[in-house]
């Protein structure tokens, strides 16, 4: 029969990519994993390089390779597992209650840019005039360097008697709500013409077309940004630490170890490192998030810099 | 005549289909659509944004007079004009020398950044091991490496600042170009095979003008960071005349003004900069901007 | 054939002028077109004849600017209020994030229809798609996605269905099929039908009347009556009514070329 034959041939080829996607996103995701560990152990290895090849020939640019200005690779990893100060924690659980510190002003900056940003998103979709007046200035709000003003923000924070940490979570909001509206904004927008006229055509409030058609296509978008975000507030935060008084976090450490570099520059090595595996978690956290939610269709690029 | 019923505002979807058969018809229209027109359409846009703006500072400068609001908490926006003008030797002056770290990091920036983005065309293997490595370090924050690079390349000199700014505008570039550079239409590279093209006339007739929008794309948000991560760098230490320092000197004394005047400063560095790329990018481009649409930021 | 009780689609002078001031552009004038129950209609034309605008007149998604359009007697608003129809458009548009059978449950729930899965099931049977209702669209071939979009538009039991070009994406057999698909469905449910495209076969093949549009501004030229025994099957391709109908509508079609403006 006619459609018997139509029907199994599409049957058969749709079994068959299904299964295969399903392979090839997990073999995917491990050569990224290797990719990452393979090239930062090939760091270490030019690292330790250069310093024999520096130090055999004295070289002093572009970086003296000391031990001093370039510690070993394995003094860095071995400094956490030393007291911070004499009789104090191990570096190693220092920077850790630092991190998980500067983690929180990270977190709830991010969250509340993110709301912010959906909500400043969605409420441009049902305003064309509030998009038109507002927009601009969102924009704009992006050319005034927050980080610059960092260090207002701390003070001003003291000065309303908001705690510090709080007063640090209003920066990662300020850095993270802009590229979520953009690409909120650009994600409610993407469902075509026709997907519209569709919703038109069942007479769905706006209420309805926007959840149930234009946020799940905006949600590739969003989580875009929010990765993007994801690093934004932690660089906020760290930024927001550094003004005089803020003694926990791990922007104040990066100040006083790099104080401390000519005596023991590992440490601050050790806390770059640190700094940047914060960084990274967060940003991995926001990816599982996104993998659960957006777990139904193929992989689609979405390009992240060409959003912001 | 008002031809929309509000059924048709339930959804401004229609707008946009109207538009889309216009457009679809402007070819046949004897002229097409009058560009006097098209200005008026693009200034009668301009319009809310330019009343919402005098809105705010005009509220901003009532309400700090009205409320007697303390300068170091939120200065009226005339007594930040003031000050700029007052200082605006000392705070041009400390521009320059932050224009100069950022202009120095992001020319560093994007010659590497368009360099290992070339590589990684020619040798696939360079690509499949050193994007995914590029994109998990894009989530490190770089700003972190400031005190090192202070370390290493003299906190005084402005090379240490360089750097740090060479780094945070090297992966977008990077990133961004790879993928212009590499993600081109099968049927592209095809063609040009059949033409029996060499690699590296493939990459100028395809792959570069194809990687052009990526490019630039990643140049407009470089050229912002790059003002930014100049000034947070500075904040690691170094010499005293970069806005950076002047503007945590002003705050440590609560001199709110005048480093309000500082960061207007770097505002303006930094859209004049987006500015220029985008007038680059027009001139280079003209093709794929006059296809765009209005709404970019 | 109109029985003289109520028309399901009724238009009378319809025109439609899109843009304002004096950048017009006059898709469509003096359109009359009275539509029976269970008849099946093609609008066929070349491009800018406005047969899409004039499908979307009909179905809500525009207003016109002169005359009037009545389906079942009421207003296009409020036969879209009363979803009286069903829309196919060229591409699928499956939501795909939704599996095959929450897709046609779409509109049920903002109908707030109940039963939903239900009538799901029963429409994805008579598509014949029923082992794939747990499937994502992107699993689905092109046509299958359109039999889902088609048991979608079904769903909530409009009157009339609405097909602006839904073949047009597919390879020709494929389409043949799809077309078969169609007559079967339309047999079965005994639904109005409004059929956009732009192959004269396929309009010949499906249609009880083709009506033949011209462009500039979009007007109706020809009617041409299909008197082809239903139910319409593979020897009907092949018979020489289909192609002398075939021919009618063509030179139909190619008489609008000596106008000259």
């Amino acid at each position: 029969m006619r459609h018997a034959t139509e029907r199994d041939q599409p049957a058969a080829a749709a079994v068959v990519p299904a299964v295969a996607a399903a392979n090839a996103a997990a073999a995917d995701r491990w050569r990224r994993i290797l990719s990452v560990v393979g090239v930062t152990l090939g760091l270490a290895v030019v690292w330790e390089v250069y310093k024999l090849v520096g130090n055999a020939l004295d070289l002093t640019t572009p970086v003296r390779p000391d031990n001093v200005t370039m510690p070993h690779v394995w003094d860095v990893v071995g400094e956490l597992f030393r007291p911070v100060r004499r009789g104090g924690d191990l570096l190693i659980l220092d920077l850790t209650g630092r991190a998980l510190w500067t983690l929180r002003e990270a977190l709830v900056g991010f969250a509340a840019g993110a709301i912010l940003g959906f909500g400043l998103g969605v409420a441009f979709t049902r305003s064309r005039l509030a998009e038109q007046a507002f927009l601009p200035y969102v924009v704009a709000s992006q050319t005034v360097p927050i980080l610059a003003i960092a260090p207002m923000v701390v003070v001003w924070g003291g000065r309303l008697d908001i705690p510090q940490w709080l007063a640090v979570s209003i920066i990662s909001t300020y850095l993270t709500f802009f590229p979520v509206v953009i690409n909120t904004l650009r994600g409610l927008r993407s469902p075509d013409s026709t997907a519209m006229e569709l919703m038109r055509s069942y007479a769905a409030t706006p209420r309805e077309v926007l959840w149930k058609l234009q946020v799940p296509s905006a949600l590739p978008y969003i989580f875009t940004a929010l990765k993007v975000s994801a690093t934004a507030s932690v660089i906020g935060a760290l930024i927001g630490e550094l003004p005089a008084g803020f003694q926990t976090g791990l922007g104040r450490a990066l100040l006083t170890f790099s104080q401390q570099f000519a005596v023991r520059s590992a440490k601050l090595y050790a806390t770059v490192l640190v700094s940047a595996l914060v960084g990274i978690l967060f940003v991995s956290v926001v990816t599982l998030v996104e993998h659960r939610v957006i777990h139904h269709s193929r992989p689609t690029e979405v390009d992240a810099l060409a959003a912001a | 005549m008002s031809h929309h019923d509000d059924a048709e505002r339930d959804l401004g979807i229609l707008e946009t289909h109207d538009s889309d058969v216009l457009a679809a018809f402007e070819g046949d229209l004897p002229g097409g659509v009058p560009t006097s027109a098209r200005l008026l359409r693009r200034l009668r846009r301009a319009v809310p944004a330019a009343v919402a703006f005098a809105a705010v500072i005009g509220a901003w400068e009532a309400l700090t007079r009205a409320l007697d609001v303390q300068s170091f908490i939120l200065p009226r926006p005339s007594l930040i004009v003031e000050r700029f003008i007052a200082t605006s030797g000392e705070i041009w002056g400390a521009g320059w020398n932050t224009l100069v770290e950022a202009l120095g990091g992001l020319v560093a920036g994007i010659v590497l950044g368009v360099g290992v983005a070339l590589a990684t065309v020619r040798w696939v293997g360079l690509r499949d091991g050193v994007m995914p490595f590029a994109v998990a370090a894009n989530s490190v924050p770089i700003i972190a490496l400031a005190p090192i690079m202070n370390a290493w390349f003299s906190i005084t000199s402005p090379v240490s600042k360089m750097a740090v700014v060479a780094v945070v505008v090297f992966f977008p570039v990077m990133i961004n170009t790879a993928r212009g550079l590499v993600e081109v239409d099968a049927a592209e590279t095809e063609l040009l095979h059949s033409y029996g093209a060499s690699p590296r006339q493939v990459l100028r007739q395809v792959r570069v003008p194809h990687a052009f929008p990526y490019f630039f794309s990643a140049l407009k948000v470089a050229s912002a960071l790059s003002i930014i991560a100049a000034i947070v760098a500075e904040y690691f230490g170094g010499p005293q005349d970069v806005l950076g320092q002047y503007i945590v000197a002003k705050a440590n004394l609560f001199v709110y003004p005048d480093a309000w005047a500082a960061i207007l400063v770097a505002s303006i560095m930094g859209t004049t900069l987006y500015g220029l790329v985008l007038i680059v990018e027009r001139l280079l481009m003209p093709w794929h901007v006059s296809l765009r649409g209005g709404d970019e930021p | 054939m109109s029985e003289g009780s109520e028309l399901v689609v009724d238009a009378k002078g319809v025109g439609k002028v899109f843009g304002v001031g004096d950048v017009t552009v006059e898709a469509l004038r003096g359109i009359d077109l009275a539509i029976g129950p269970g008849e099946f209609i093609s609008l066929i034309g070349p491009s800018g004849c406005g047969k899409s605008t004039l499908l979307r007149l009909v179905g809500d998604l525009l207003t016109p600017t002169s005359g009037s359009v009545r389906i079942n007697g009421k207003t296009p608003h409020q036969a879209r209020r009363d979803r009286d129809y069903g829309m196919v458009f060229q591409k699928a548009t499956l939501l795909d994030w939704r599996t095959v059978r929450r897709n046609v449950e779409l509109p049920l729930e903002i109908m707030h229809i109940d039963q939903r899965r239900s009538r799901a099931a029963e429409m994805l049977d008579l598509v014949q798609l029923s082992e794939f209702a747990e499937r994502y669209p992107w699993q689905l071939s092109g046509g299958m996605q359109q039999r889902v979009a088609i048991a979608r538009a079904l769903a909530f039991r409009p009157s009339l269905l609405l097909m602006d070009e839904p073949f047009g994406a597919l390879d020709e057999m494929t389409r043949e099929a799809m077309q078969q698909e169609v007559l079967r469905i339309y047999g079965e449910t005994g639904i109005t039908v409004v059929f956009v495209t732009h192959s004269i076969p396929e309009a010949v093949f499906l249609s009880s009347r083709v009506v033949v549009m011209s462009p500039r501004p979009g007007r109706i030229s020809a009617v041409v009556p299909v008197d082809l025994p239903r139910p319409r099957t593979e020897d009907t391709r092949e018979s020489q009514g289909y192609f002398d109908i075939i021919t009618q509508v063509r030179e139909a079609l190619r008489s609008q070329e000596r106008w000259v403006r």
